[in-house]
């Protein structure tokens, strides 16, 4: 003969751990791991990119402008060359308008790359 | 216990994890499936609670035990599959307190084979509303407090308690009934 339990609350705990069921699927914890190392390397190769990413963009801040400058001097040597004329007020009005377009380009992507690395960061 | 293998995690030791999976997997599925009604579904949804508590421990800051935190994940991910069914945390009036629950172990389940214990109760579990059978489970299999329910559910103190009485009142008669047939 079964000993009745103490209280209602005692029934209602042996009740329930009688219905508790297991997961069917007995490699169920394989699978979760599986998905667990998976996203543990997709995290590690995230982080890496963004680490890259910031790499890139503070060595194309650098070497762009000076590239852009570099190339500007030699157009205006070469269109001197083939016009036989300064083109002095036409690199006047090209490099502000490459800085202009870079300045907003770089303020893009920096924007870009910050919430995306706070968002790996917080998330 | 749970603490060392949560910090081996956030160490870099990602198998550490599957002593959590090993522990919580089947109270996780358990409540999942009050919540979601179906085996597949509630695996699932397990799964990706695991998957999201890895991915958010470092979020995890020992305030409250991490079974609690845990829990809490489980029923998002199970809410989310449910989503088209539009499951709603209901609370019901106050006036419903103060009843009695009638006393269940007087219509004893011993005659039956385990197996058919479970299946009775989980038919029973079925009959409740999700929220009642996911609160019953909480607070009787998982012995977790109010505020801890209500850290789980989002549901307020009051409302747990009124779900809660009447999922007691509802399983008790629903329970009888089936013994009975």
């Amino acid at each position: 003969m079964n000993t009745q339990p103490q209280n209602n609350d005692d029934q209602f705990k042996i009740l329930l751990t009688k219905g508790m069921s297991e997961i069917p699927d007995t490699n169920f914890e394989n699978k979760v791991m599986d998905k667990i190392i998976f996203a543990a390397q997709h995290e590690a190769e995230h982080k890496k990119s963004i680490r890259l990413s910031w790499m890139f963009l503070s060595l194309s801040t650098l070497f762009f402008p000076m590239g852009i400058l570099f190339f500007l001097q030699k157009l205006n040597l070469n269109f001197s060359d083939i016009f036989g004329r300064n083109l002095g007020n036409t690199q006047q009005f090209i490099v502000p308008a490459v800085v202009l377009l870079f300045s907003i380009l770089l303020l893009l992507q920096v924007d870009n790359l910050v919430r995306l690395t706070l968002r790996t960061r917080y998330s | 216990m749970d603490d060392s293998y949560i910090r081996d995690v956030l160490n870099g030791d990602t198998g550490a994890f599957r002593f959590l999976v090993g522990k919580y997997k089947n109270r996780a599925y358990n409540l999942a499936r009050s919540l979601v009604r179906s085996d597949l579904i509630a695996e699932e949804a397990t799964q990706d609670a695991f998957v999201q508590a890895f991915k958010n421990l470092r979020k995890f800051k020992g305030k409250a035990a991490f079974s609690t935190w845990f829990y809490r994940i489980v029923v998002n991910e199970s809410l989310k599959k449910n989503r088209k069914k539009k499951l709603q945390f209901v609370g019901i009036s106050e006036s419903e307190i103060g009843e009695t629950i009638p006393d269940i172990y007087s219509h004893a389940i011993e005659p039956f084979h385990e197996e058919e214990q479970r299946e009775l109760i989980e038919q029973v579990l079925e009959k409740l509303k999700e929220t009642e059978a996911l609160l019953l489970k909480l607070f009787y299999l998982e012995e977790k407090k109010i505020d801890e329910i209500v850290e789980i559910t989002g549901l307020t103190p009051s409302n747990c308690k009124v779900i809660l009485f009447r999922a007691r009142k509802k399983f008790a008669e629903y329970y009888r009934l089936k013994v009975n047939q």
